[in-house]
């Protein structure tokens, strides 16, 4: 909600091309954009925040390698 | 006195000719353009003819509605834009003026950060994420479309850019599916977040 709020006091514009009548139109994003906006935002986080956690464990992952011995080339090289 | 043009030297006639031989002029003006054609194409038609391209400024989302069509089997879609946030790109399929909007789309991606490379997969998600956390500085991106227009499931795929700050460079191969086999005459790209502004251009693809 606090996105919608904040996108609507900036007045989010969609451009729109419709090929059928051959027309631009620019008007400001109606409440079923600024929705999916949310929605596409509420991915992009959760997507974003699985790809931090993986990266997060390959690192502790190569950590626990590197106390059992390996050499950092013996680690690239896996 | 008849002239030619400058760069393929199609015939004309001058206002001084008779407006009786404006029939024959015509007809060479025409040969000279089938030929001209013929020798560029080789007979064939363009592979690929750019369909629209939008130049949105501060965009929070931009639409191609109506372009997908029997004319052209595949579409490629190009985006040349900064955002005013670090923040995803999401494309959706629309009809009817309607955006899906519903968890039909998959996604399968590969993430290579220096030497480091990870995958993942999602397979009910509302949108094919262009651009992952695109960055505010200028970013280019190439996305295929696969029979959108046919009543069978569309395909992407895309090779992405993703960085967060515009140096740390992340190759991003990217492929993805709408699962319903549902006929799709237009697509939405919109921000997570901030707005885009830059070109996006539209392709059709001739089999």
């Amino acid at each position: 909600m606090e996105h919608l709020m904040a996108t609507k006091s900036e007045k989010s514009f969609t451009f729109i091309y419709d090929a059928e009548t051959d027309e631009f139109i620019e008007r400001e994003m109606n409440t079923e954009e600024l929705e999916n906006q949310k929605l596409i935002l509420d991915e992009s986080i959760a997507e974003k925040a699985f790809y931090e956690n993986q990266k997060n464990n390959r690192a502790s992952a190569l950590a626990k390698l590197a106390d059992l011995g390996l050499t950092a080339e013996e680690i690239a090289a896996l | 006195m008849a002239g030619q043009t400058t760069n393929y030297l199609f015939d004309y006639p001058t206002s001084t000719d008779y407006v009786k031989d404006g029939a024959t002029a015509i007809q060479t003006l025409a040969d000279d353009v089938d030929a001209a054609m013929f020798s560029a194409l080789k007979g064939k038609k363009a592979g690929m003819v750019l369909l629209q391209t939008q130049t949105p400024t501060a965009a929070g989302s931009v639409t191609f509605d109506n372009v997908f069509s029997a004319t052209y089997r595949h579409y490629s879609l190009i985006l040349d834009c900064t955002t005013t946030a670090s923040t995803a790109i999401a494309l959706q399929l629309r009809t009817s003026g309607l955006s899906t909007i519903a968890t039909n789309y998959a996604n399968q991606r590969l993430v290579a950060g220096g030497t480091s490379v990870s995958a993942a997969r999602n397979t009910t998600v509302a949108s094919f994420t262009m651009l992952g956390t695109l960055s505010t500085t200028a970013t280019s991106v190439r996305t295929n479309i696969y029979s959108p227009f046919l009543a069978q499931a569309t395909q992407f795929d895309q090779n992405g850019i993703w960085t967060s700050d515009g140096t740390q460079i992340e190759y991003v191969p990217y492929v993805g599916a709408h699962t319903l086999a549902t006929s799709y005459a237009g697509i939405i790209l919109t921000t997570g977040s901030g707005t885009m502004t830059g070109s996006v251009s539209l392709y059709g693809w001739n089999i």
